[in-house]
């Protein structure tokens, strides 16, 4: 099973990668591969915003970030299957769910191409006096590989028409820009409940007590820095 | 006449050509993908693949730990009791890997035959390989004299030609079992191919060659003999 090989694949030749999962070849080997190099990815620059704290919070973080991308992938899936079903795609679940892999594992490798660089600042910086420079960072971070990801998909799921017939090409656009959304939602809403990720200075904790969700912990922090304004 | 080295090349059994015929991609210790594959049997008598049977457990208990974690949170759901969770999420998780390993042995049974070829075919491959290297050999020095080479291609073509029809009449007997006794072509290839490797057997050639088509004899016949096992089960 040459994982490596097909992930290759994706980074050299994406163009006959995508076209190969529109054409349904050797899917079970593309996903088990992605799933995989995924993971692994995901799982090292955990570990490194991890050891940041401490190398307890580095184990625990390079398990929560592979879990926090593709069980949130893993959730939204159905969502997106059924919807551009009921609007005319042809695709199976396993063509829809290597394609949104593939942008997982875009994102992985990116987060890896990034990992050197958080190593520094993890070394370099204190872990104490830092570390709201270093969740910054690690904001940016994900939130650049975030969009090439979702780019990527974006270009990669965008319907074309299957028929003379087929009219719901517009449609399934809005269905994909909606997902997107929905992904982005879930997606915060499992890092909510898993947090932290960093670890805040202090003792290690595995998980935080659950306060509300991430939409309220947004409104909190907003209604903090008002009252803190005013 | 020298060998065309593109016309033994070609007669290379490829990790394509038998994805092809079988649906599944052969590596040197794995067949097929993570979830519906499984350990090559030769696997278990090569120590150096065994670090990568490590790396594949590793990995696979690793992603159903993955999966488990949204079980264990609904542990959390009221109280943050990280022991509760650490229990919940591990007895999901030994209990997927232990249905994976379930899984794995029961398609170590219904893939037995397909491993056994697959082994002819790491066996055949290194037969081309072998042929190609004696051709090189031999146009290196000029002073041997050059055997009568045809009889090489044509052994290892019909070699070629029992492996393919054995992992095609695989496939059909594993997807279609009813189908199978009616589908008699394919078995007159693998006798056909068996009675040319017989004929050239009995010709002259040099020792080297004689040895090539021997082993490409016996490949053929292990060949007939697991083909034959798979259709009598």
């Amino acid at each position: 099973m040459n994982a490596v090989a097909i992930f290759a694949d994706l980074l050299k030749d994406r163009h006959t990668f995508l076209q190969d999962i529109h054409e349904g070849k050797r899917l079970s080997v593309k996903i088990s591969a992605l799933l995989v190099c995924s993971f692994c990815s995901f799982a090292i620059y955990g570990a490194i915003i991890g050891s940041f704290h401490s190398s307890l919070q580095a184990l625990s973080s390079g398990l929560k970030l592979p879990t926090l991308y593709l069980i949130t992938l893993l959730v939204c899936l159905p969502a997106l299957y059924v919807f551009n079903a009921l609007f005319g795609s042809r695709q199976t679940i396993a063509q829809h769910f290597t394609y949104v892999l593939s942008a997982a594992a875009v994102i992985a490798l990116l987060l890896v191409g990034f990992a050197p660089i958080t190593l520094f600042f993890v070394i370099t910086i204190s872990p104490v006096k830092d570390y709201s420079f270093f969740l910054l960072l690690n904001v940016v971070i994900f939130a650049l590989t975030g969009m090439f990801g979702v780019s990527f998909l974006y270009q990669a799921m965008r319907p074309v028409a299957q028929s003379d017939t087929d009219t719901n090409v517009q449609l399934r656009s809005t269905v994909l820009r909606f997902w997107l959304g929905l992904y982005g939602f879930v997606g915060s809403q499992l890092g909510w409940t898993l947090r932290p990720f960093f670890g805040s200075p202090g003792a290690f904790e595995l998980f935080r007590p659950r306060e509300g969700n991430f939409w309220t912990g947004v409104l909190d922090a907003i209604a903090n820095l008002m009252q803190g304004a005013g | 006449m020298p060998h065309n080295l593109a016309n033994l090349q070609a007669l290379h059994l490829t990790a394509d050509d038998i994805e092809f015929h079988t649906g599944f991609t052969p590596h040197s210790f794995w067949v097929g993908s993570l979830w519906g594959g499984v350990y090559r049997l030769s696997v278990w008598r090569q120590p150096q693949h065994w670090l990568r049977i490590l790396g594949i457990e590793m990995i696979t208990l690793a992603l159903l730990g993955m999966l488990s974690v949204p079980i264990g949170l609904i542990t959390l759901r009221d109280t943050a009791n990280t022991h509760r969770f650490l229990q919940v999420t591990t007895t999901a998780t030994g209990l997927m890997f232990a249905s994976w390993h379930v899984r794995l042995w029961h398609r170590k049974r219904t893939l037995r035959p397909l491993m056994r070829l697959l082994d002819d075919i790491d066996q055949y491959n290194q037969l081309v390989e072998t042929v190609i290297l004696l051709d090189g050999l031999t146009q290196a020095n000029r002073q041997v004299p050059v055997p009568d080479q045809p009889p090489i291609l044509e052994a290892l073509q019909a070699s070629r030609m029992s492996l393919v029809t054995a992992l095609n009449l695989e496939r059909l007997i594993r997807q279609h079992q009813r189908l199978f006794h009616q589908n008699q072509p394919l078995w007159l290839d693998l006798d056909q191919a068996l009675i040319t490797l017989q004929a050239l057997e009995l010709q002259d050639q040099a020792q080297d060659y004689q040895d090539v088509i021997q082993q490409a004899l016996t490949i053929s016949l292990n060949v007939q003999t697991t083909v034959r096992q798979l259709s009598q089960s």
